[in-house]
């Protein structure tokens, strides 16, 4: 059974709201979610779950059997006992909402560890107008209000899926607008298996790097062009809790250097130490000398490689080989067409080329450097992914949808 | 050689599939023949056969030893031998139900979050598109078990998965998964539905989902009416996060155009038919003081698929009662 451990992330989600928070898990972190904020500490070791939350603290975990089958609790039970059934008034909202109970009041409710169905029960009664309201307008006001106050939380551990939708979610434009879907589309035409061979670019906080690394199993190569390797960088790769067996596959390769290489004439010899290398190549190594003490710190497996590593991987398969079963070049702040011209050698034949991006222009020329290089199956392609309202009387697609979302390119590399 | 597999001595004796990728072809494997963007066919390698297709015809022989990505010459055209995997293959398969795309195969797999190890359940198998690419996700320890009523297309879809080198992590099963339920219960961590009626499904699905890790729920269906129905029966037999999506894909070629340059007061170059959609920009000479030449992504072609199904998808959360069945170790 699977538990909340401490140093790995999790995901969190309100019982009665959709928003996803990737968090880590450490003794001090909190968790802000939907004007709910509470601290992490009591759910180290419990299984993952849904908990009860009060006063900003976890509580109790509870098994979902215990919530009614997670749905909300009907209308009944929040009737105050005293009223009779009510009669319907129409369709008019109230001009007016007078609600009894006070700011402080409901303050001092929650304080003193009310629970949230006991609250709306209040705020039912409290409000004078609740009676006229339709049964419709009556669901909806207690449906709000009790998001709104809801105190219970789910604690999930995090699978590609989520941590994809939590960013996208969080702030779409800091991952190239990479939608969950659109990198299911890339894994899938990337076709990757264990003991695969990769070259990965990508802007995405590290998610296309997540999604090979996990299809590689441990076994493979994954050659990852980068401009700088964090935890805040690419916190996705960080959030899929990859153990040190499965990221032994990660090979990451300052972008500079390989241009250093790539670039260099022909009768140039190889570099292979760092001083052979150009100043504008030259890498600021950093030693995280503390992450080496502290065994259970994850960055230790998905940080920067040393340069005499690199050096060494880019001149035995990047250089004059062609053995990579997938090239993965994503993103807006680089050429991707012109790193692809950098790149496409290394691929095998009847490989794969998948190419991500939202400059339309960048896809023109990938599209025409593909075709000069007589590719096949060259697909050119974008997509909406939208959501669905299903209800009894009421499926209509979502009145709105996140419409970001690039462009992606792939096609076969052929002799 | 770089291949994909160990260097032990006994993988290397397994013929090139879905799970190995090799350099070069060799006798028995089975190749995917490229002869235009919607000829794909599949053929197994074997000495002495020939394969006839509309360029002329190829003899076996001569495929062997070539390198995958190869162009073969013949009669009044070229094809070129591909390796396959699961994109390439829905291209390429005989269809005997309407099949699952792409970008709707793509998002199953994220959706039922499959990774290495992962044990899932399909109903119905179809044409094995979406098996095909189930049997990759799961890896070398995962399993699939794919339900269909029709014998004929259980029987075929196991041989293809059983050539491309996907028998040991792949059951095929003949039944009917909403009479009979699933081949395995309390085991998975993940069920997809493709049938006519899956709310019948559902109840089978949650008992075939492992009671102590949880798992997906994903179905698949044309109708909302469907989609209804599904979500109701998910509501009632407590799965939670239940959210339905469609996937609308387009697909676009480059489309050149030659403007005339408004700035310029010469005379316009002789007219070009304006859907001239050569790629190359070699031969072209920009005249700049009468036309520019700009390039756009054109959807194409015009009519394109827009609707194939809503995706309904659920968890089942692990559940820590008392009468949990501990006998599922993770």
């Amino acid at each position: 059974m699977s538990t909340i451990e401490l140093n790995r992330y999790v995901v969190v989600r309100k019982q009665s709201g959709d928003l996803l928070r990737l968090v880590k898990v450490t003794k001090g972190a909190y968790v802000v979610i939907e004007k709910l904020r509470f601290s992490l500490a009591n759910a180290i070791g419990k299984p993952f779950g849904l908990f009860e939350v009060r006063n900003g603290e976890i509580r109790e975990s509870l098994t979902p059997q215990a919530v009614a089958g997670g749905a909300l609790l009907g209308l009944n039970n929040f009737r105050p006992q005293k009223r009779s059934a009510t009669e319907e008034t129409g369709d008019e909202p109230p001009e007016k909402v007078v609600q009894k109970l006070t700011e402080e009041e409901i303050v001092a409710l929650k304080e003193e560890g009310t629970a949230v169905d006991h609250l709306v029960t209040q705020l039912v009664e409290g409000n004078v107008n609740f009676d006229k309201r339709t049964n419709f307008s009556k669901e909806k006001y207690i449906a709000k209000k009790q998001k709104h106050h809801s105190d219970k939380v789910f604690i999930i551990d995090p699978t590609l899926r989520l941590i994809a939708t939590a960013l996208f979610r969080r702030g779409p434009e800091h991952i190239a607008y990479l939608r969950p879907d659109l990198l299911a589309q890339i894994l899938h035409h990337s076709a990757l298996i264990f003991g695969g061979k990769a070259l990965v670019y990508e802007e995405s906080s590290g998610l296309i790097a997540a999604a090979v690394m996990q299809r590689f199993e441990g076994k493979g190569e994954m050659y990852y062009l980068h401009r700088g390797v964090s935890p805040t960088t690419h916190q996705a790769l960080h959030a899929m809790n990859f153990n040190p067996l499965e990221t032994a596959v990660f090979r990451p390769i300052k972008l500079s250097v390989y241009l250093d290489l790539i670039n260099r004439p022909v009768d140039t010899p190889m570099p292979t130490a760092e001083s052979e290398l150009t100043n504008d190549s030259t890498t600021h190594h950093h030693h995280h000398a503390s992450d080496n003490n502290n065994p259970t710190n994850s960055h230790q497996d998905l940080r920067e490689a040393e340069i005499a590593e690199q050096l060494f991987w880019i001149r035995d398969r990047l250089i004059d080989s062609a053995v990579m079963d997938a090239l993965i070049l994503a993103g807006d702040s680089v050429s991707v067409a012109q790193l692809l011209e950098k790149t496409y050698h290394c691929l095998r034949t009847s490989g794969a080329v998948v190419v991500y991006a939202n400059i339309q222009e960048e896809v023109v020329q990938v599209v025409q450097y593909l075709e000069k290089q007589n590719a096949i199956c060259i697909l050119v392609q974008e997509q909406m992914c939208r959501e669905v309202q299903v209800l009894k009387d009421r499926c209509h697609p979502a009145l709105q949808t996140p419409v970001s979302g690039g462009y992606f390119v792939t096609a076969y590399k052929t002799l | 050689m770089i291949s994909t597999l160990s260097s032990s001595a006994e993988e290397r004796i397994e013929k090139a599939s879905f799970v190995h990728y090799r350099e070069t072809v060799e006798e028995n494997d089975w190749v995917l023949v490229y002869v235009d963007d919607d000829n794909i066919k599949p053929i197994q390698v074997k000495r002495g056969r020939t394969y006839s297709m509309k360029h002329g015809a190829i003899r076996h022989d001569y495929v062997i030893g070539k390198r995958y990505g190869s162009k073969i010459t013949a009669t009044a055209g070229a094809v070129y031998i591909l390796r396959p995997n699961p994109y390439l293959w829905s291209k390429a398969l005989t269809r005997y139900t309407q099949i699952l795309y792409a970008h709707d195969i793509s998002t199953i797999v994220l959706l039922l979050d499959i990774k290495p190890g992962s044990v899932i359940c399909e109903s119905g198998t179809g044409s094995g598109a979406l098996t095909h690419a189930l049997a990759l996700a799961v890896g070398k320890t995962g399993h699939v078990y794919t339900h269909e009523l029709n014998q004929k297309r259980a029987k075929a879809v196991e041989e293809d998965l059983s050539n491309h080198g996907l028998a040991e992590r792949t059951t095929c099963l003949n039944q009917d998964a909403c009479v009979d339920g699933f081949f395995v219960t309390n085991a998975c961590d993940g069920v997809f539905l493709d049938l006519p009626e899956p709310w019948n499904a559902v109840e089978h699905a949650k008992n075939a989902l492992s009671v102590v890790r949880g798992g997906r729920l994903v179905s698949f269906s044309p109708c909302i009416e469907q989609a209804l129905r599904v979500v109701e029966k998910m509501k009632e037999l407590n799965f939670q996060f239940i959210n339905t999506i469609e996937v609308v894909p387009k697909t676009f070629k480059v489309q050149k155009h030659k403007q005339r340059n408004l700035e310029s007061t010469g005379a316009p170059e002789a007219k070009k038919p304006k859907s001239d959609s050569s790629p190359s920009e070699k031969q072209e000479k920009p005249d700049k003081s009468a036309s520019t030449v700009k390039h756009s992504l054109i959807p194409s072609p015009f009519i394109q698929p827009t609707h194939s199904g809503y995706l309904t998808s659920a968890t089942l959360l692990p559940s820590y009662s008392d009468d949990a069945v501990d006998s599922e170790k993770l």
